[in-house]
């Protein structure tokens, strides 16, 4: 469902951002990518989502390539950016009114934005919010209602987590899960070690542009995935050999 | 006391680095050396070229006894500081021609440039006016809601800095690098003025000119400080530059055109050709009595010579007759004096009142307070009309003491034939040299002494806007 | 999907400030201005009846003897104002309204005022709102349209939906441009409105055309504005660097170009004022009539003989002799001052045509010139004027100038007579044709206007194209 095949992007000034990231995720798997600030999490979203072209490589959304076919791809996509950014003067409910129109959902009743915005738990009071007086948690939830009313079967996820108190973290979790177990195929990127334990079913850890490691959830149980992670920032050790890497 | 200045120091140089390197100082250093320059040297050679129309024309014959519907002109001489501010320069007319009892300004012969009046002009006054309050706003008006926006001010307020000298050491470092540019532009321009022949240095003008450049610096100053305490009222940077350019159209595209029209609409003043209808019906009615008066007079004496009237001339050689027709006829003209007097004299009340009210809702904005005070010192002002007004009437007037009074016209109809008789009185000698009509500026004392005021206004509204600021910002929410 | 986005822009827009701050401009001073500004048109309408009653008057009573006794001999000719200039007022003091249509030209009449136009502001009107108050409003709704969803982050969450830039580039115009409709559309409708109850018959003579044709204007030059600043948000990724970027353009496009442009014109190509060229006029006629004269007295001399009464009369030849020896003076003096003012004529034209030509390249010049035309009030209006009062001109030269004959004496003798049949009453009138909505169309400031706009929003796509949202 989201794919990559030796995606690679270097900058004009000479920067290595991505280098052959080969990643698969499947329909109702939650894959999390781990890494510091600039390991390359950030570009890999943008170039799933086309926000820029790679230097090598493809990327692939329901099987269609971003680059060739952006528009087609983007129809299978539902994007939550880090610090969800909403239209401060609107209501909840017109801002989801907005964005379920671009996705293509058009004649939505009231009722069918009421239902969703209760599922993710927004509270009724604030349906008819403007949206600049809610706190971040609030946001957060309503940035996945608006990926959850597109109904489309990959979501892209930008540290969701971020600056959230424990309580709307695990909240988070929770509508994940129901998103997992309907069958969506999900990409994750955070710092978040300890959540994506819980959550993830396969974990990558990104270092300088390269995934360096891959884990699927069973063999997390047997090692030790913060030392792991610890690791590996520390630059003791180097990377697992993952197949060809490309020369640019 | 030291450690303190330094820190002002340390404030007032990030303050000028930071604008130094932003967009927005290139743009204003662009428009000043484009504009100012440009405009100085363009302005000048308009003048350059009226003055010597105006010096060729003076020289000519055709002033005395021009071939034009017999009569007497004046020129009006152009400005050496038009060059500075237009003002009404080249829509005021620049020349009039007497036809007893008409005056006829702009005798039509020179229109102002249509392109001119239809795109409006550029000068030194239009820069510092327009384009240089509109940048001092760009300037000013992210100045304190921008580092708040960016937390910077929170940082820069953990540290111990009172508020005072923030704004000080914004004020100090916007005005710096608002005014170095400007001042460099006029520099250039000045010398190159000077270079293609201005009298710089002549008399009163230089003086003058140093005048104009402290007053558009002060205006400046005061938009500046304007956009600073816009700034310090919200917490957003996009709701304070909304707010200015609203104050902006307002103070400076709004309230000075507001002005004239409202002093129009309120103290309303005739057109001059309307006016001079009047005066022409005015004439003719009283000639027509003055006629029927004087018709059994001129009959007698055409039929004590055995001639028709028509073939009658004037027999200066009889006292009689003469002291005869004067009696009957003076009257009249001395009545036609008075009106003519009275029209003239109200017109001109009228026109001053207008000004005057204009002046005062000007005063609102210091954009027209600016447009008026330079144009004051430049003598191209709305006074300038006035005055120019006036010296022509007093010419006209010392000329029909000499001349127009010295001779006659009489109008007789009898039915359906008319006869006119004119020439010069007997015994009363006209000049052979009538005197030529001279105009002067206004004396240096007396067109600073009316400014006087308004300048202060200006400065202690600078003054005032910055005691604002200071309030506002010491109340200011940093967080 | 066009339509989605113009709806949220749309509903964006009227909740903020610069929308509510603009509609308050609009409908304050639009509709009032076209009141006053229809108030002084009246008034200067009835002034002028005035002046063309008494001047009938005057034609009425004209009796030959006044006629041919003054060598200087002319009508007047006048320019009634046209009710559309209530949307562009101000204009009609700096064209001569009045002319004098004499013997061998046609001369500026006395202007309406000692001063032209409004003095050192201009005036409050249709055309000064929407030529700066909208375009700078245009520009302010603009110049972030871009950035601030960047900024913000909503861009990327717009375009990770299938929605293609130049769908959104479209949205954001349709958006914008609806917007700033809105309150041009009620300020215009409520001013025609007041007028029309103001007794103003909107629906006589070509009023509405002409106003259309303003509306319509008036929508292009906003909608450029709101292009150029569209462009600029797509061009730099900061709000910061994109509003110091619009308003430096708006501030050149609108303030300094058109200024510019006859700073230009000046510079280019002086012309020798008016003053000095109408001097030349007269010392040529005075020159020719003395040689003429001079002449004309020998002539006489040798065909005439001393009457009983002792006074000389002319002989049976004399007629004859007389215009052997005045006409090739009388048409040389007519010729060199037609010369002299068509040279002026020429040059003026050429100094005029060139400033507008460089003051239309901006839009904002390209509209004042377009809205002047339209409104009756513009420059080339003088130029059709001028031209009517010519042919009345040569109307008068066949039936009134041609029979007159004045010859002047060094002696100072003067000789006048009429030759042939001229009756007073019936001398041909001044009829000023309506100039017609067709010849006030400047086509060409259209189109500036629409280039403009082309340019500007094919640029528009091709940044939006490129454009980096992260």
């Amino acid at each position: 469902m989201i794919e990559a095949k030796n995606l690679s992007k270097r900058y004009e000034d000479e920067v290595l951002a991505l280098d052959a990231l080969n990643l698969q995720v499947s329909p109702g798997e939650i894959y999390c990518l781990l890494g510091a600030n600039g390991a390359g999490k950030t570009t890999t979203i943008n170039l799933f989502l086309n926000f820029i072209e790679p230097s090598a490589g493809q990327a692939f959304l329901n099987s269609i390539d971003v680059v060739r076919n952006p528009l087609e791809a983007k129809k299978y996509v539902a994007y939550v950016s880090e610090n969800v950014m909403l239209y401060g003067n609107f209501t909840a409910r017109q801002n989801l009114d907005f964005f379920a129109k671009l996705a293509g959902k058009k004649d939505l009743k009231k009722e069918e934005y009421y239902r969703v915005m209760r599922e993710v738990g927004l509270p009724e009071k604030a349906f008819e919010q403007r949206v600049k007086e809610y706190s971040k948690g609030m946001r957060q939830k309503l940035g996945i209602a608006i990926a959850m009313i597109k109904d489309a079967p990959a979501l892209l996820l930008d540290e969701p987590t971020a600056g959230l108190d424990p309580k709307a973290a695990a909240e988070f979790l929770e509508t994940l899960i129901d998103l997992r177990k309907r069958g969506k195929a999900i990409l994750m990127s955070t710092h978040d070690i300890f959540r994506a334990k819980e959550v993830a079913d396969r974990v990558g850890i990104m270092k300088e542009g390269r995934k360096v490691m891959e884990r699927t959830r069973e063999e997390l149980q047997y090692e030790n995935l913060e030392r792991l992670y610890l690791d590996y920032m520390r630059g003791g050790i180097g990377p697992e050999a993952e197949g060809p890497k490309t020369a640019l | 006391m030291i450690v303190g200045g330094m820190m002002l120091l340390t404030l007032l140089k990030k303050e000028i680095q930071d604008y130094l390197i932003s967009i927005r100082f290139v743009v204003l250093l662009a428009l000043c050396i484009l504009l100012i320059p440009l405009s100085l040297y363009v302005n000048f050679e308009t003048y350059k070229r009226w003055s010597a129309d105006y010096n060729e024309q003076v020289k000519s014959e055709t002033i005395k006894g021009s071939r034009g519907r017999g009569g007497l002109s004046g020129l009006r001489p152009p400005s050496a500081l038009s060059v500075f501010a237009n003002g009404v320069e080249t829509s005021l007319a620049k020349d009039f021609s007497i036809q007893s009892p008409r005056i006829i300004f702009g005798t039509g012969r020179s229109y102002g440039d249509p392109i001119y009046e239809t795109f409006g002009r550029i000068d030194f006054l239009f820069v510092v006016q327009a384009v240089l309050s509109l940048i001092a706003f760009l300037f000013a008006f992210d100045a304190i809601s921008g580092e708040k926006e960016l937390g910077t001010l929170k940082l820069a307020m953990a540290n111990p800095v009172p508020r005072y000298k923030i704004l000080l050491a914004k004020f100090a470092g916007g005005m710096i690098v608002l005014i170095a540019p400007f001042v460099v532009s006029f520099a250039i321009g000045s010398t190159i003025l000077v270079f293609a022949g201005y009298p710089l240095f002549q008399g009163i003008i230089l003086a003058k000119v140093a005048l104009i450049l402290l007053l558009a610096t002060i205006y400046i100053g005061l938009f500046f400080v304007l956009g600073l305490f816009v700034s310090t009222l919200t917490h957003q940077s996009k709701t304070a530059l909304i707010m200015l350019m609203f104050v902006w159209v307002v103070l400076v595209l709004g309230v000075p055109r507001l002005s004239m029209m409202a002093a129009k609409v309120l103290r309303p003043v005739d057109d001059d050709s309307v006016v001079a209808l009047r005066i022409k019906l005015l004439t003719e009615s009283i000639d027509k009595e003055k006629g029927n008066a004087l018709k059994q007079l001129y009959f007698d004496k055409a039929r004590e010579k055995k001639l028709s009237p028509g073939l009658l001339t004037f027999d200066s050689a009889d006292p009689e007759f003469v002291r005869k027709r004067n009696e009957i006829a003076g009257p009249f003209e001395a009545r036609m004096r008075e009106e003519l007097a009275r029209i003239n004299a109200d017109q001109q009340r009228k026109r001053q009142a207008q000004l005057n009210l204009a002046r005062n809702i000007a005063r609102i904005s210091p954009a027209s307070l600016l447009s008026y005070l330079m144009t004051d010192i430049a003598d191209t002002g709305e006074h300038i009309k006035v005055r120019f007004l006036d010296a022509v009437r007093l010419h006209y007037s010392a000329l029909d003491r000499l001349i127009f009074s010295k001779s006659y016209q009489d109008t007789i109809s009898d039915g359906n034939t008319g006869w006119g008789f004119g020439g010069n009185l007997p015994g009363q000698e006209t000049p052979k040299d009538p005197p030529r009509f001279s105009f002067s500026f206004p004396r240096t004392a007396e067109s600073l002494g009316q400014s006087v005021v308004d300048e202060g206004l200006l400065l202690a509204c600078a003054v005032a806007l910055f005691a604002a600021a200071s309030v506002a910002f010491i109340r200011y929410d940093v967080r | 999907m066009v339509w989605t986005i113009a709806q949220k822009e749309i509903r964006e827009n009227l909740l903020s400030l610069r929308f509510v701050l603009l509609f308050l401009l609009a409908v304050v001073f639009i509709p009032s201005s076209l009141y006053t500004n229809y108030r002084a048109y009246l008034s200067r309408q009835a002034d002028q009846q005035q002046i063309e009653q008494s001047n009938r008057d005057y034609l009425r009573k004209l009796k030959l003897s006044q006629i041919f006794t003054n060598p200087k001999f002319s009508l007047d000719v006048y320019w009634p104002p046209a009710p559309t200039s209530v949307f562009a007022a101000g204009f009609e003091e700096i064209h001569p309204r009045h002319l004098v249509v004499g013997k061998n030209s046609v001369e500026y009449g006395a202007p309406l005022d000692v001063q032209s136009s409004s003095g050192l502001f201009g005036s409050i009107d249709y055309l000064f709102v929407v030529q700066f108050i909208f375009s700078l409003f245009a520009v302010l709704l603009s110049f972030d349209a871009i950035t601030r969803e960047k900024e913000h982050g909503t861009l990327r969450s717009i375009l990770s939906n299938p929605v293609g830039r130049a769908v959104l580039a479209t949205g954001k115009l349709l958006g914008g441009y609806i917007t700033f409709a809105i309150p041009l559309l009620i300020a215009f409708l409520v001013g025609i409105l007041i007028l029309e109850i103001s007794g103003l018959n909107i629906f006589s003579g070509d009023f509405l055309p002409r106003t259309a044709w303003i509306l319509a204007l008036s929508f292009l030059y906003i909608a450029v504005f709101f292009l150029m600043g569209l462009l600029v948000s797509s061009l730099v990724s900061s709000t910061y660097s994109a509003l110091v970027l619009s308003l430096a353009f708006w501030l050149t496009a609108v303030l300094v170009l058109p200024r510019a442009a006859s700073l230009a014109a000046q510079l280019w190509q002086p012309v020798k004022s008016r003053q000095v060229t109408w001097l030349e006029k007269v010392s040529v006629e005075s020159s020719t009539e003395m040689e003429k004269g001079r002449l004309l007295e020998e002539a006489y001399r040798k065909n005439s003989v001393v009457d009983k009464e002792g006074r000389r009369v002319a002989d049976e030849g004399w007629q004859k002799k007389r215009d052997e020896i005045a006409a090739p003076y009388e048409e040389r003096a007519a010729q060199s001052i037609r010369r002299l003012e068509n040279d002026y004529r020429t040059r003026k034209a050429a100094q005029l045509a060139l400033g507008l030509r460089l003051a239309r390249f901006s839009p904002a010049g390209a509209f004042v010139s377009f809205i002047t035309e339209m409104a009756d009030t513009g420059i080339r209006e003088e130029n059709w004027f001028t031209a009517e009062a010519e042919r009345y001109r040569e109307m008068l030269q066949r039936e009134l100038f041609s029979k007159i004959q004045f010859d002047v004496f060094p002696t100072g003798g003067v000789s006048m007579g009429i030759r042939g049949m001229v009756n007073p009453a019936q001398l041909p009138e001044f009829r000023l044709p309506r100039s017609l909505v067709r010849d006030s169309l400047r086509g060409a400031d259209i189109a500036i206007l629409l280039v403009w706009f082309l340019v500007a929003a094919a640029l528009t796509y091709v940044a939006l194209a490129r454009y980096d949202v992260r």
